[in-house]
């Protein structure tokens, strides 16, 4: 069978109707959030763990080193959250002399990332569970695979094509030196392991024993500079 | 990541009627679909039909009014001191911005659309009354490309949304956040919030923000029939794409009026974005779209 981005026919859906809804790009994020609304949790918990999920099973559109934004209403009023990162301390205009655009790939086009100070300042000021079991889903999936969809397979393989040289990408995204077609299993124990180390820390982790942490450091101590 | 603090910003909002849609604050390109919502405001849109070829152009020429602004103005907040959001939301300037729209014509007034992202958007909202709208993104898909062995973190590449002119308040700088294409949405109405939606994809964010609004609200279109509508995206100058499945004759009456079309499968491209929305029902209860474009669904109970 061929899963496919694209089909020969077209489809139809209804608009969905219920008390408690979460809507996303990938059907396992958006259930992962619904779990936590049935357990208790409020929409604040199912966005984080929504959120959290597609880290893993959507890579083409973000990642643990993304930005986030988020606007809340709690019942009562707006709330509105910029957690997009800043660049390093080094970012001078000289430092990008003689270009002519900003690099658009590679170490020179990134900057703090600041997704998961979002899940964490919306956990503490509205979640109602623990933080920690906001990562169950996703934990799970990164440690015992997930089947990848279509369209999100359709982006892994043109990114295969584009960035495979870059440091790490072929290691973490391409197993067996190819990207996996919709309907394959995709595993990324790394990422169980940082998702476990950001739950029991809350991205605060102090001490540099592991690799997140000293990278994660590093970065922080250009933006500090 | 942890070094860095996440801000609790509030939001900026525009009226249109009895509709107030919100958007974060700069750095981002909120700020466009405000000022195009605005621009709108003071035009004969309310008048027409959902698919009539005047609502498509006067949309069009609203929102390119509104990027050729973002693209000129927005940068990091603490940079915007010559030209502030105030006044880019004014309601006597968006005005003086609609009465440029020419109703039988396309102009190129200058603007281009922000460039391509992969982003992940997602809404959730609970019995209790609590919406929420997030957003989060590696800019280009898979963002820099590095990705940090034995971590799994794949960094974004965001500065590249910084500018190298210097007389840009978005030029590159220490510290800095750069202009940002990603942005939740959250429109209110005159009896509390109406809908926690937004729609992916670099350059049609903005974009798709406006054409989400009108067509819940101005035209009743539930949300899965909005969400599913052919999209429209101005690419620069007279230039837009339309998905290939918008209506023949809209397509010719845009032409006709100057618009220089090229037509583009949602996806071949991903050029059209997804959109997820979540609309109030009264008191209690909602109901949720989720874009075909995409893999995802709503899911409720």
């Amino acid at each position: 069978m061929d899963i496919l981005a694209s089909h020969s026919y077209p489809s139809r859906r209804s608009a969905v109707l219920a008390d408690n809804i979460v809507a996303t790009s990938q059907p396992l994020a958006a259930q992962a959030g619904l779990a936590m609304l049935a357990r208790g949790g409020n929409a604040v918990d199912a966005a984080i763990a929504t959120a959290i999920t597609l880290t893993l099973v959507e890579p083409s559109g973000n990642g643990l080193g993304s930005d986030a934004f988020a606007i809340i209403w709690d019942g009562t009023e707006l709330h509105g959250l910029n957690a997009s990162g800043r660049s390093p301390a080094a970012w001078t205009p000289e430092r990008f002399a003689g270009q002519e655009k900003m690099p658009f790939r590679g170490w020179e086009s990134v900057i703090v990332p600041g997704a998961v100070s979002a899940w964490v300042a919306l956990s503490e000021r509205f979640g109602k569970l623990p933080f920690a079991d906001l990562f169950a889903p996703a934990i799970g999936y990164a440690t015992d695979g997930f089947i990848v969809t279509p369209v999100i397979a359709e982006l892994w393989r043109r990114a295969a094509a584009d960035l495979g040289e870059y440091p790490g990408f072929a290691e973490t995204f391409l197993p067996d030196g190819k990207s996996p077609k919709a309907g394959e299993r995709f595993k990324n124990a790394p990422l169980a392991r940082t998702l476990e180390l950001i739950a029991d820390t809350k991205g605060r982790h102090s001490t540099a024993e592991s690799w997140p942490t000293r990278s994660v450091f590093s970065l922080r101590s250009m933006a500090l500079r | 990541m942890a070094a860095h603090k996440a801000d609790w910003c509030g939001t900026i909002s525009k009226k249109f009627d009895d509709l107030e849609l919100h958007e974060i604050p700069p750095n981002g390109q909120g700020i466009a679909a405000l000022m195009a919502l605005g621009i709108l405001s003071h035009t004969s849109i309310r008048a027409l039909e959902a698919d009539d070829p005047q609502a498509y152009h006067l949309q069009i020429e609203a929102m390119k009014l509104a990027l050729v602004d973002a693209e000129t103005y927005v940068a990091d907040g603490d940079h915007m001191s010559e030209v502030t959001s105030e006044a880019l939301l004014d309601d006597a300037y968006l005005a003086t911005r609609a009465a440029l729209i020419d109703p039988a014509h396309a102009q190129d007034f200058g603007a281009g659309a922000p460039k391509n992202g992969g982003t992940v958007y997602l809404s959730a909202a609970d019995a209790s009354g609590m919406m929420v709208s997030f957003i989060q993104s590696n800019y280009a898909g898979f963002g820099s490309g590095i990705a940090i062995p034995g971590t799994g973190i794949a960094m974004q590449n965001r500065g590249a949304g910084f500018s190298l002119d210097p007389a840009s308040p978005n030029v590159v700088g220490p510290g800095k956040r750069p202009f940002h294409t990603i942005i939740p949405g959250f429109l209110m109405g005159a009896d509390g919030p109406l809908m926690s939606f937004g729609v992916m994809g670099g350059p049609m964010q903005a974009q798709g923000h406006v054409q989400m609004v009108l067509r819940t609200q101005l035209w009743g279109q539930d949300p899965q029939m909005a969400v599913d509508a052919p999209r429209w995206r101005v690419i620069d100058g007279r230039r837009i794409a339309c998905e290939d499945k918008m209506r023949a004759d809209i397509l010719e009456a845009l032409t006709t009026m100057g618009h220089d079309i090229s037509l583009e499968s949602p996806d071949n491209a991903f050029g059209f974005g997804g959109a997820q929305l979540i609309c109030k029902l009264g008191e209690k209860g909602y109901t949720a779209g989720s874009d075909p474009r995409k893999d995802g669904c709503a899911v409720g109970f």
